[in-house]
Order: structure tokens, then sequence, then C-alpha cells
């Protein structure tokens, strides 16, 4: 170059002392954005009867709608914990939903660990980690997930879990169970490896137990997810 | 060169910002990428999406009370964005929908 530190698009003179061990400036890097669709859960709730339900635009007032006599939230006069204003409602306050089918895309549950869906508080005693995106075991303790695949028409017979064993800790303390019925036989698993159910049913549940320490982290260090998969029937 | 946490919750606030409504339908075909809408829509099923986050995640939520859309057989499922583009399809077993029921379909989408 002409000049050492600006040069010209007439400069007409290569380069003097090229090393041939210097990187390149610029270097391209590819990188993956996946958006995913996981689980669609579809609930539903009856509101069957002919009580006022509070919040329920067509049984709120009038025949054939009749006040409820046991509902505890409903406000009911000269019961002092029912009687309340400005806190127990008139009738009866709405049923809960429940599930009625959980469906995957593709036939592949994932879990991201970023909410508790899928926690079967009831028979988890492990530490489900919605902040650090983590199974945490402390010995002789479980995860157990609710229903994880649900389709009324479709009879499970196989399914595979998947978990990254990189994100794993202490992997040998770890025994892993699939139920196609429900939770009511629960069959082991190997890691990755197709498992036939004996008792084959429509409700998926996945439960994990430890024999001593062990976790499960869905993020790396470098913030990258590598959430779990059971694929059914595939 | 990274895509940070901090880009991909940009990108799950860009669909949230964007969704619209959900609507069920009654047929039940399998659902497949080329989908470009529900198959059966019934329009007065529609209603507007709610949703919550958490990191890289989104669930949106689609509620339809006792009153509403009464007397089909649902069997499909859409979330719509950008004023009623297709996000995604769903099918399940079909459900009888009367003044005694209520449904409420929640769909969670993670940005990895």
């Amino acid at each position: 170059m002409a000049d050492p530190v600006l040069g010209t698009i007439r400069d007409t003179q290569q380069l003097k002392d090229v090393r041939s061990d210097v990187d390149p400036a610029f270097r391209f890097f590819n990188e993956t954005l996946k958006v995913k669709e996981h689980s669609t859960r579809v609930l539903t709730r009856s509101v069957s009867g002919n009580t006022l339900i509070w919040g329920n635009t067509q049984k709120s007032w009038g025949s054939p709608y009749l006040w409820g006599s046991s509902i505890y939230t409903s406000f009911i006069l000269s019961n002092p914990g029912a009687g309340v204003l400005g806190s127990s409602q008139l009738g009866s306050s709405l049923s809960t939903f429940a599930v009625i089918g959980v469906i995957n895309p593709n036939g592949i549950w994932y879990e991201a660990l970023r909410t508790d869906t899928f926690k079967d508080s009831t028979n988890t005693t492990a530490t489900w980690d919605t902040t650090n995106f983590r199974w945490t075991f402390a010995g002789s303790d479980q995860i157990q997930t609710s229903v994880i695949s649900w389709n009324e028409n479709i009879t499970i017979t196989t399914a595979t879990l998947y978990i990254e064993s990189d994100q794993i800790t202490n992997g040998s303390n770890l025994t892993y169970y699939l139920s196609a019925d429900d939770g009511s036989n629960w069959e082991e698993v190997n890691l990755s490896v197709q498992h036939t159910f004996t008792n084959t049913g429509k409700k998926l549940k996945l439960k994990i137990t430890a024999s001593g320490s062990a976790q499960i982290d869905v993020d790396d260090s470098d913030e990258n997810s590598y959430p779990l998969e059971v694929r059914v029937n595939q | 060169m990274v895509l940070t946490t901090t880009g991909k919750n940009a990108v799950r606030d860009l669909l949230n910002t964007n969704k619209d409504f959900g609507q069920l339908g009654t047929s039940t075909t399998a659902p497949l990428p080329s989908d470009t809408g529900l198959i059966s829509g019934v329009s007065a099923s529609q209603q507007a999406l709610t949703s919550s986050t958490a990191d890289k995640t989104l669930v949106l939520s689609y509620e339809l009370n006792s009153t509403t859309a009464n007397g089909n057989t649902y069997a499909e499922f859409e979330n719509t964005i950008n004023s009623g583009t297709n996000f995604n399809r769903v099918t399940f077993a079909g459900i009888q929908k009367t003044a005694d029921l209520e449904i409420q379909i929640q769909t969670t989408i993670f940005v990895e």
C-alpha cells in the first residue's frame, strides 16, 4: 500500500509480510432460532344444573336458576364464614377446569421446565425448579408428571424418553419410568430406547426416582436449552 | 456471536404482541404444515387470546363460555396472529359443546 495507514483504491502494491498463521478479521457463524410448539392442553368444566353461578352470563339471574344450598363460597345470610359483604360471592363459584386432552406436535412431548404445568404436586418430592430450569434430587425422592399425552382416539403402545446426557448429573442414581395407563402401571425404561408397553393405554405419565443426589438441567451454562422429550408411538 | 436470551425473549414478545384470536372447528383431518387455517372453522367460536410468559416461553390461552357456539362437536383448534393469520392448528378427540360446558385450550410456544 502507498500509505501504511490509509489505503486507496489506486493502490497497486500488494501487502508485505503477510503471515499465513494470522486469522482473517471476520468469520461467519450460524445460530439457529427455533420457535417450537410444545403441548396443547384441552380442558373443560361442567356448569350443568340450575344453580346460579357467579360470573356466568347465563346462570346469573332468574328462573330456572336457583340459589345453591351447599356451596360455601355462596353468600349465605347469617353464616359467619359465607356472609361477608365484599368477599363472599352470591351463587356458586365455578368449578375448576379438568384436562381432557394433551396434544403434542408430531407426537413429541417437550418439557423446558419454564412452568410447572405438568408437575404432579401430590407425587413429586424432588425439586421442580422453574427458576434454574432443572429437576434436583436429594436422594430417595422423585419427580412425577401429570398426563403428558392424551388423545382418546389413540392408544399408546410405545414411547421413548430422551434427555441430553450432558445435562444429567449423577445419572446412575436415577431410574426412569413411563406409564401409558394414567399411572396405574409403571414400566421402567432406558433413555433413548423405545419402550413397548405391557400395559397400553391413552394417558401417558413420566416418573423419575432417585436413589441418591442427582440433577437434570434443561439449559447448559451458555443458556442453550435442551428440553426433555418423550416420543409417543414412533 | 450468539443469539442472546434477551433476543429470544424479544421474539417471544413479538408473538405475544401480535396474538389475535383462537377458533374451534369440527374437522378431524390431521394437521399439516401446509394448513392455512381450520378446515371447518366455526366463526362463532372466535375468542380473543390471552397469554402469560416465562423465560423464552409464551402460553396462549383460549376460553369459550357456556352460552357461545353450542351445538357442534369440536375436534380442531387454531391460534391466530396478525389479524387472523393462522399460527398453528391442532386436532383432538371431539367435544360436544352444550350450554352446560365451557372449554379452555392452552398452547405453549418455546423459543429455543
